[in-house]
């Protein structure tokens, strides 16, 4: 009698590779896994989906689903390769801005699962020197997520979203777009100017407090840090902060 | 200005600022969860024992009395059509 892990592993091989002569049912176990993988993908990137099409969409999902088995038993971690896979599918790689959307959609994905942690209190930073200051660097919430795209994507998500019934024209030379993803009581969508994205995203990133603003400044010299920072601590967009630990002369 | 004097003030500018906690949570969120028949949305329940599916996201009707989801301990009866129980058909 042959041991589990030997059977599974013939199983799986079966499943995935076919057989000439198979066990009748393991067409079941495979349109199975694949039809419910394909859900799981449609889930989760509904404007993809309706970009593309359902049935372009499930061609798209078979191929994905075929090279990328789940690593995670908790499927609203799947697909996270889905968006690269959609930039190099010959069928979508001219369609530049499909994998921009699904980036977004994944982006949002994370921020709808991600923990929730409370937000710090401006005031626990009232003991930093102000010499110290621009060393400072910053947790932020774990649902906040960053993208930027030369596509205006957040256009193209909201047409297509689930419920959406009517067409729009939307111009994609009109512009790229530096987003940020949340979430409050649900997921949010906004906005960012240049300047904005950079001095988030890269705090994001564990940039200090001074390579931020001087990226942010950069961009947009009249870059209010003020305001921008305490923006920040006025969302509940951060969570910790840290300083480098000091030199004893 | 240098950049340094702009961030430090921008540091001090928050400190002083009287701002409401934010967006906290006190807690991480975490409920006793307790099994609701009879509301699930369409392929919507967690796994199934009931009868006429063989797992989760696999119910074929919505509100079907057999399929169950997980809510937070109370909030079944407050659910139009819930129940504590699978109903019968």
């Amino acid at each position: 009698m042959i041991g589990l892990a030997e059977f599974q592993r013939g199983f799986r091989h079966t499943l995935l590779e076919g057989m000439a002569e198979e066990a009748p049912g393991m067409a079941v176990y495979r349109d199975n896994l694949f039809g419910s993988l394909t859900r799981v993908l449609a889930d989760t990137f509904p404007a993809v989906e309706r970009l593309v099409d359902a049935r372009f969409f499930a061609y798209a999902a078979h191929e994905f689903i075929g090279a990328h088995l789940p690593r995670h038993p908790c499927l609203f971690a799947y697909g996270r390769d889905f968006p690269d896979f959609l930039g190099g599918f010959p069928a979508t790689r001219d369609l530049r801005y499909v994998k921009d959307v699904a980036r977004l959609e994944w982006l949002m994905n994370e921020a709808l699962h991600a923990p929730d942690r409370p937000a710090l209190e401006p005031a626990r930073l009232a003991d930093i020197a102000p010499e110290e200051a621009p060393r400072l660097t910053f947790t932020l919430h774990p649902a906040l997520g960053f993208l930027a795209s030369p596509w205006p994507i957040d256009r193209l998500w909201r047409a297509n979203r689930r419920g959406t019934t009517e067409s729009q024209a939307i111009d994609l030379d009109g512009g790229g777009v530096w987003l940020q993803v949340g979430r409050g009581t649900e997921v949010e969508l906004r906005s960012l100017t240049p300047a904005g994205f950079a001095f988030r995203e890269l705090l994001s990133r564990g940039a200090d407090l001074e390579a931020a603003s001087e990226a942010a400044l950069h961009i947009e010299p009249a870059f209010d840090i003020t305001r921008e920072f305490t923006a920040l601590f006025a969302e509940g967009a951060v969570t910790g902060f840290h300083l480098p630990e000091k030199d004893i002369a | 200005m240098k950049t340094s004097l702009l961030i430090a003030s921008a540091v001090a500018a928050c400190v002083a600022l009287p701002l409401s906690a934010g967006k906290s949570f006190a807690d991480d969120p975490e409920f006793k969860a307790e099994k609701c028949y009879g509301v699930n949305a369409l392929g919507k329940n967690d796994c199934a024992s009931s009868a006429g599916n063989s797992c989760a996201g696999e119910a074929e009707r919505a509100s079907d009395p057999l399929a169950w989801i997980y809510v937070p301990v109370g909030t079944c009866q407050k659910i139009a059509g819930g129940s504590l129980d699978p109903k019968k058909g």
